[in-house]
């Protein structure tokens, strides 16, 4: 995809060695970061961890409307990464999802299963029947009615709401822009009426110049969706300034870490290059068949693979980490060439080493079978009665429930070998 | 200890690297006004003359201050943004690569102007129109900007594109001198 736009390997070297910079001078440029915001009138506040951003950002929204209500929540994979919906939710406070495949997520009590196409998973159908559950107007299977349908209702919340939370795609060190990209519009609404917007960003969103921008926004654009430029780029620079006629009064930054240093110190940097464009996802086979959910954590498919047992540990998410065929088409597309199949590697060397990715019971008796010739022989044999016996047993439950052993025809490759003349 | 300053005192900056120079932008070949129109019309917006606006006499706009009143001939004023079938907005910057219109913030210059209504006009002079997104950059102030790349769209649903999702479904560019 991205070569439409040549998007060379020289490109990505280039964008790949400004990420390292930012990675190698990451408490420098967050200061200067911190300070370019602060003297364009953006408050920064810093989260060590997810529980610690929740509180922020919900005694933001306290401070702005002490009586809950509508709280207009653009795209942002760092609000699903700390599960801020819930904790608004439980708070007071009614979050409503604004992107069109975010909304329909909400809606539907699901969960993201892509980085940039949140319901990849569902169909027309699906979105048809959501929309006539929640009376957003007369049934219809036709996308652009079902669009409408939803712009119409979302309406309301940017009227109704007095803080908007949004992501940030970059956040330029040196000026304070914090750089958000869409083609819905429902990121500026959610940015631009409320009287309050909060911003959320995961601490390695940075890019140290303002002339770093046109290759990250063309990488990104290219890499997600195929676009040259998306259709809004929103670069703000604080709030309403007393001579401008609209937009928030109040600009909040939180700057969230939530293992990140942690990540930063170890043998995954380089996944902190990522600018969360999907393009791998698109891209892996495993992915494409297993879709989002399989990985059970916000960030799926190869970046998630590394990402997720990065963040929380191989102990609690190393297993991701074998959704992989080692096929390396996730580092050819990667804009930022991170190389993920060498850390996916080295996440199951750790995660074995610490004990926790054993291989499932059959996959041991078979690796026990395969090396232990003897044992081989004898499976052999017991085979053919192990696959008459009645259900249940272990080869016909779960995964073998509906599949069949291949049928032995003839005899045996040993026996024949044994007997050859 | 505040938890910016365990962040920070957890971040030990190897230092080292040097920061690459900027990527260079790419030139843009032949009339930069042509090509701008090009780009628009591939977006799915049009490039009008001032003469269309008589095709909306009646409808209901919403002006930025400083568009020239002989624009909102016709056109019945409001106030309120989000009744509003049209926003007619000056343009500070177009995008000769990629068919952008760049709109910074400003006295007289509503943000909503650009995003409520369904139908946004955009008046654009041939002289601002720049080769490529790294002059629209160089050239920002402090203030808050926009850039804005064809009609809003979505393709959440199966991948269909549809235009208008919550920002305007028309664009419409008026060049002037």
């Amino acid at each position: 995809m991205g070569s439409t736009f040549g998007d060379t390997a020289e490109v990505r070297a280039h964008a790949a060695a400004i990420k390292d910079y930012v990675l190698s001078h990451l408490g420098e440029l967050l200061v200067q970061l911190e300070e370019a915001c602060t003297r364009n009138g953006i408050q920064v506040h810093w989260a060590a961890d997810s529980a610690a951003a929740n509180k922020l950002v919900i005694g933001l929204c306290r401070a702005a409307s002490p009586t809950g209500g509508v709280v207009a929540k653009a795209k942002s994979m760092a609000t699903e990464e700390i599960h801020l919906n819930h904790h608004l939710e439980e708070a007071g406070f009614t979050p409503v999802e604004t992107d069109l495949g975010e909304f329909v997520i909400q809606i539907d009590h699901d969960t993201p299963s892509h980085i940039v196409a949140p319901i990849i998973h569902k169909n027309r159908f699906d979105v048809a029947r959501s929309f006539e559950r929640e009376h957003l107007g007369p049934y219809t299977e036709v996308p652009e009615e079902l669009a409408m349908q939803a712009r119409s209702h979302l309406r309301s919340s940017f009227q109704k709401a007095a803080i908007g939370i949004s992501g940030v795609n970059f956040a330029v060190a040196e000026s304070g822009r914090l750089v958000i990209i869409e083609n819905e519009g429902n990121n500026r609404f959610s940015t631009t009426a409320p009287r309050v917007h909060i911003a959320l960003m995961g601490i390695e969103k940075l890019l140290p110049r303002e002339a770093d921008l046109p290759l990250f926004l063309r990488l990104i654009s290219s890499s997600a969706t195929g676009q040259r430029a998306t259709t809004y780029m929103h670069g703000i620079t604080g709030p309403r300034r007393s001579d401008e006629p609209d937009g928030p009064d109040e600009v909040h930054l939180v700057l969230l870490d939530n293992g990140r240093t942690r990540v930063l110190d170890g043998e995954y940097r380089e996944i902190l290059r990522c600018i969360r464009c999907g393009a791998c996802q698109n891209t892996c086979p495993v992915y494409r068949q297993a879709s989002g959910h399989a990985y059970g954590h916000v960030y799926s498919g190869p970046i998630g693979a590394v990402l997720a047992p990065a963040l929380e540990g191989v102990r609690a998410m190393g297993f991701v980490a074998k959704a992989s065929s080692l096929c390396g088409a996730c580092e050819e597309v990667c804009p930022v060439q991170i190389p993920i199949p060498r850390m996916l590697l080295q996440l199951r060397d750790e995660a074995f080493r610490a004990g926790v990715a054993g291989d499932s019971a059959p996959w041991s008796t078979y690796a026990f079978g395969a090396t232990h010739p003897s044992a081989w022989r004898a499976g052999l044999k017991l085979l053919p009665m192990a696959t008459a016996a009645p259900a249940p047993h272990p080869l016909k439950s779960g995964w073998g429930e509906f599949r069949e052993l291949p049928h032995r025809q003839g005899r045996s490759f040993r026996s024949w070998w044994t007997a050859r003349p | 200890m505040s938890d910016r300053d365990s962040i920070l005192a957890a971040i030990r900056d190897r230092g080292g690297s040097e920061l690459p120079p900027p990527w260079p932008a790419a030139p843009v070949d032949g009339s930069l006004v042509a090509r701008f129109e090009a780009e628009l019309a591939a977006l799915g917006a049009e490039v009008v003359s001032a003469s269309r606006l008589s095709e909306l006499a009646g409808a209901t706009v919403f002006a930025d201050a400083d568009v020239p009143p002989e624009y909102l001939d016709g056109l019945i004023q409001l106030d309120d943004v989000w009744r509003a079938d049209i926003g007619l907005t000056l343009a500070d910057f177009g995008i000769a690569a990629t068919g952008t219109l760049v709109l910074n913030a400003g006295p007289g210059r509503h943000r909503l102007a650009s995003l409520a209504p369904p139908h946004h006009v955009a008046i654009v002079s041939r002289r601002t129109i720049l080769a490529c997104s790294d002059a629209a950059i160089a050239s920002l102030t402090t203030r808050t900007t926009v850039f804005v790349t064809g009609p809003s769209r979505t393709a959440d649903i199966e991948g269909v594109i549809v235009r208008g999702i919550h920002g305007p479904r028309r664009l419409w560019v008026m060049l002037t001198a």
